[in-house]
Parts: structure tokens; sequence; C-alpha cells
């Protein structure tokens, strides 16, 4: 199970018995002490002693949005009345755990997302190894002859940065610090494409000028 | 210029106008120097593009910063109804639960702090509310700290389905700038690639003006499809 839903549980379960009149530190204890490490650390700092809100900070300030506020929520019991924060949170738990699962569906989405793009990654060093390796000699087909002359490597380098550049800010779009695997897949590919292609490239270029 | 965005931050229009006008300026020059003459023709066109997109992006500035703020207080506000619901159910007092109420949003915080200031200073809870309320950008915070000052500190459904307006709308838009990204990184080295071919720019120094104006295009182009997270 997803660790913030698991967590959104624990302290529903929390919530509840705090609902039906058990004691919030004793629930804590007994619903936190399993979920590692955020729950765990919480449950060992209620056992020494500590106060609600301080026991309670791993989960406020290190948890995802969701856990941190039903975990606010809990710390706020206090102030106010824990039978009562218990029957008002019941609703706000589930309303966050709606909140996870969406959240889950997008994470699968984006997850999609990113082998696609890294798929376009592959597919752009590909082409661009084409039109590097014979973009040049396409451009030298002159009937006036005087075509300049192409340095091949030069052209081929700068393709390599242009795709090195394109596919990397791609991956950082999608995956952030993860755009290497991006790189590495379009490079990859420029690279065997121009190994394939090369032979064609080898062909001396002719000068058209007087074919009729 | 009246714009939400340029209110709720209390910036006047025409000086992001200048601002922006100054940063595409700085922009033009910039991409002048760097690009060379390796566009021949086509580089006032390119240049222009530039300009107008850094502007954009310097005029749209507020409307991010509120939209990331909206998004953040409506999920907020669903703990402060929560956490009111709680304490009015014990204390019956408006006004003490005012005192008592903690965000962990900064500016639900601060509205919070003005509130119980002015509470504490006597003035009615109403008035206090109505007076901080309106420098919220969400319309859900907006409401459920009025429903305080009124005994009514429900408002949890009202929070979710704004919060989950909100995630959706992202999510909407982000599928939507995607593809378009994807296309700007797919499409412009190639096409670039094939200018430098049949333009006969086979230099040194042009293949790497080219490389620098293909990384200003994208880079611009990635600020503009992420620009929901804010900048």
């Amino acid at each position: 199970m997803n660790a913030d839903l698991s967590m959104l549980l624990s302290l529903r379960r929390v919530l509840e018995s705090a609902g039906g009149g058990k004691g919030m530190s004793r629930s804590l204890v007994e619903e936190l002490a399993g979920d590692r490490p955020l729950g765990s650390e919480s449950a060992r700092r209620l056992l020494l002693g500590f106060p609600l809100s301080n026991s309670l900070r791993p989960l406020v300030e290190r948890g995802s949005d969701e856990v941190s506020i039903l975990a606010s929520l809990v710390v706020s019991a206090p102030r106010s009345s824990i039978s009562l924060v218990g029957r008002s949170g019941e609703f706000l738990a589930k309303t966050l755990e709606r909140w996870v699962k969406v959240k889950e569906n997008s994470t699968l989405e984006h997850r999609v997302m990113k082998f696609r793009s890294l798929v376009t990654s592959g597919v752009l060093g590909a082409v661009t190894a084409m039109v590097a390796s014979l973009g040049p000699l396409v451009g030298s087909l002159d009937f006036s002859g005087s075509a300049p002359p192409v340095n091949s490597l030069t052209f081929i380098a700068a393709a390599a940065a242009m795709t090195a550049i394109s596919s990397g800010m791609l991956g950082y779009f999608m995956s952030g610090r993860g755009f290497y695997l991006n790189l590495a897949a379009s490079l990859l590919l420029f690279s065997a494409v121009s190994v394939l292609v090369a032979p064609l490239v080898s062909i001396p270029s002719l000068t058209l000028w007087g074919v009729k | 210029m009246r714009f939400v965005s340029y209110d709720h931050f209390e910036v006047s229009g025409w000086k992001i106008a200048a601002v922006a006008a100054a940063a595409s300026a700085l922009a033009v020059c910039l991409m002048g120097a760097v690009v060379g003459n390796s566009l021949g023709q086509a580089k006032l066109a390119a240049m222009l593009v530039v300009g107008a997109l850094v502007g954009y992006i310097v005029l749209s500035t507020p409307r991010r910063l509120l939209d990331a703020q909206k998004g953040a207080q409506a999920r907020e506000s669903i703990l402060i109804s929560a956490e009111a619901n709680a304490c009015l159910g014990v204390m019956g007092s408006r006004s003490r639960m005012l005192v008592l109420l903690r965000s962990r949003d900064a500016s639900v915080a601060r509205a919070l702090t003005e509130v119980a200031r002015l509470v504490l200073l006597g003035t009615r809870v109403d008035a206090a509310v109505d007076s901080c309320a309106s420098s919220l950008a969400s319309y859900s915070a907006t409401a459920s700290l009025r429903g305080m000052a009124t005994l009514n500190a429900g408002g949890l459904d009202e929070s979710d389905e704004e919060a989950r307006g909100l995630a959706s709308s992202s999510e909407l838009t982000r599928e939507t700038k995607l593809p378009m990204f994807m296309t700007a990184c797919f499409f412009a080295p190639i096409m670039l690639l094939l200018y430098a071919a049949f333009s006969h720019s086979y230099d040194p120094g042009s293949l790497a003006e080219l490389a620098a104006f293909e990384f200003i295009m994208i880079d611009l182009a990635f600020f503009l499809s992420s620009a929901e997270r804010g900048p």
C-alpha cells in the first residue's frame, strides 16, 4: 500500500478512537509504532514523554502534504477537545485519502509520460544523426559547383550537442535529476545511427557543373 | 491596466509593464550578441519572438504566484475548517476560537494573526475577519474564515471542491503543455540542422551560434511549459 495512504489510515484510526473517548497519546503509540520511519519516530518520542506537538513534528514537517494536514489537526487537539477533533477529523481524513488516491493516479500517468519522453529522446537521437550524416551530402548537390567544403565531423559534433541539449531539457522536465537517462538514450542512438550511416557519407561529392 | 493578480499583490500594472519591456530589451540584446549572424534574415524575427516571450513571462509572474497561493490556501482551508469546528464545539466563543487557530501556510497564518490581533484590540469579530479575509487568494479560505465569524465554521465540502478543481485544472494544463514542449524539443534541433545544411553554415562558429539559439528557445519553452509550478 502507498506509504501516505497507510499513514493516513493510521491517523484516521487514531482520530476514531480519540472520538470514542480513548486517550490520544495511547492511540498514537498503538497505531504509529509500525509505520516506519516517521510514524515509529513519533511513537518513540511520545513514549519518551515529549509533548504531542513535539512528538508529531516529524509527521508535520517531513510527511507529505496530506499527512501533514492530518497530523496538524491531531496536534491541535489539546487546544480544543480531543473527542471533538476526533469526530471532525474523520471527514477530513476521508477527503485527504481521496486526494492521495488522485495523486497516486497522477503519479502512474507521469510514469507513462516519462517512458514516452525516453522514447522521444531515442527517436530524436536517431533522426538528428541521420540529418547530420546525410544533410551535408544533400546540401552539397550544387549545380553551380561552388558548394563549400564540408567538415562532417564538426557538423556531427554540433548535431550531437544540439541533441544533448534537447533531450537533456526534456529529461529534466519529466524526471528532474533523472535526465541522464534521456541523455544516454538519445546519444546512444545518435552514435549507433551515425556509425550505420557512415558508409553513405564517405561517397565523394560530384560536381554537377555541365551535366545535361 | 487592472488585473486581479496585480490588484492582489498591490503592484502597479505600468511598473510591471516597464520591467517587462526592460527585460525584453535586455533579452533581445543578449540574443543578438549570442546568436550573431548565423540566422541570416530570420534573426530579426527570432529576436522579436524571444523578446515577446520574455515580456510575457515577466507580465504573467503575478498571475502564476496567485495561482500557486490559491492552491496552497485551498488545501489549508480544509484543515482550518476542521480545527475551527472542534474549537467552536468546545468553547462556543468566536473570538477565543480565532485566537487559538494556527496555520501552516504563511499567508493564511498572517491573516489569522492579524484577525487575532484585531480581536485582542477590541474590534468586533466579523469586522476583524472581513478586513483580513480579502487578503487571501483562495475563495474557500476566504469563505471558511468568514464562516468562523458567523458561528458556522463548516466549509469542508467547499474547500475540497476548490482544491480538487484547482488540481484538475493544473493536471489539464500539464497534459496540454507537455506535448507542446516535446514537439519543441524534437523539432528544434532537426530544423536547425537542416537550416545549417541547406545554408552551408558548416563553420564551428555558426554551428555554435545555432546551438546557443536552440538552447535559448528550449529554455524559454521549458519555462512556459512548467509555468504552473510557479517561478
